[in-house]
């Protein structure tokens, strides 16, 4: 592996979320290191797939700081974050066609 | 849902009264009656919309956010695009149900502002049978016209994979 990697890290300080009533997530606190593999493994319903959108930064942590690198992202949004996602239903949209599905990113 | 359920001559008396008195005063005009159909029919697109973006997958905004696209271009390029059927159902139901509507506007309509359907009831009651089934007829074609250019403009929603 000579090629020059991009990954950061990605790290949570004590991140809490919660819908209205309901504590999604309590003080979650972990790191993992830049080019590292990492599996979240938990029952349905843990809070795995609001920790990866908090990742993310489709869902706004209720208190706590993100970490991507150095740069605090806790409140940054989507494409400040320079994070890629792939959803468990795919996502494609519909009405396009594969390569305008994977040209999508490309456009302006 | 309150204005798609009360009768037609409630409402037209309803905006009769309303708005005759300052400070709105807008009976007589052409106002009062894109008012009326508007809030009439509104309900209708507004359900008709709210069940169609409850069937987009979330991810899919998601997604182009993700993609790098801002908020106006993903309703631009993906929601607006996938509601298109949604969008030309409400609009014809709107149009049509405008086009076609007695019970209202027989109330709002004056020398100035007529509409086509008052002045069918107008001539049928003078018994000119024949100017008001030319009106009606005419009125056919022009619903029929409209609706096809509103098909022709907003089109159908194209999925790739429903060609297979």
């Amino acid at each position: 592996m000579n090629e020059k990697s991009t990954a950061a890290s990605v790290e949570f300080r004590n991140v809490c979320k919660s819908y209205a009533d309901v504590q999604a997530i309590k003080d979650v606190l972990f790191k993992v290191e830049a080019g590292h593999l990492v599996t979240l493994l938990d029952p349905s319903g843990c809070g795995k797939t609001t920790t990866l959108q908090m990742v993310a930064g489709l869902e706004q942590s209720t208190s706590g700081q993100i970490y991507i690198g150095d740069q605090d992202v806790t409140k940054a949004s989507v494409i400040m974050r320079d994070v890629g996602m792939v959803f468990q239903s795919y996502a494609l949209f519909p009405h396009m066609s594969v390569l305008e599905n994977v040209a999508y990113g490309l456009r302006e | 849902m309150l204005s798609f359920a009360i009768p037609g001559t409630v409402i037209g008396v309803s905006y009769v009264l309303a708005y005759k008195v300052p400070p709105i005063e807008l009976t007589g005009t052409g106002v009062i009656l894109v008012l009326c159909f508007v809030f009439r029919n509104m309900p209708v697109g507004v359900r008709g919309g709210i069940a169609a973006m409850s069937q987009l997958d979330k991810s899919l905004d998601e997604a182009s956010l993700m993609l790098g696209a801002n908020s106006f271009t993903t309703i631009q390029r993906i929601i607006l695009l996938l509601l298109r059927p949604a969008i030309f159902s409400s609009i014809t139901y709107g149009f049509v149900r405008a086009i076609t509507s007695i019970s209202a506007v027989i109330f709002l309509v004056s020398a100035d502002y007529d509409m086509a359907t008052s002045y069918i009831i107008g001539r049928v009651e003078h018994g000119d049978y024949g100017t008001a089934i030319t009106y009606s007829s005419v009125l056919i074609v022009i619903m029929l016209a409209v609706i096809m250019l509103m098909q022709l403009l907003i089109g159908k929603r194209k999925l790739h994979n429903e060609s297979n």
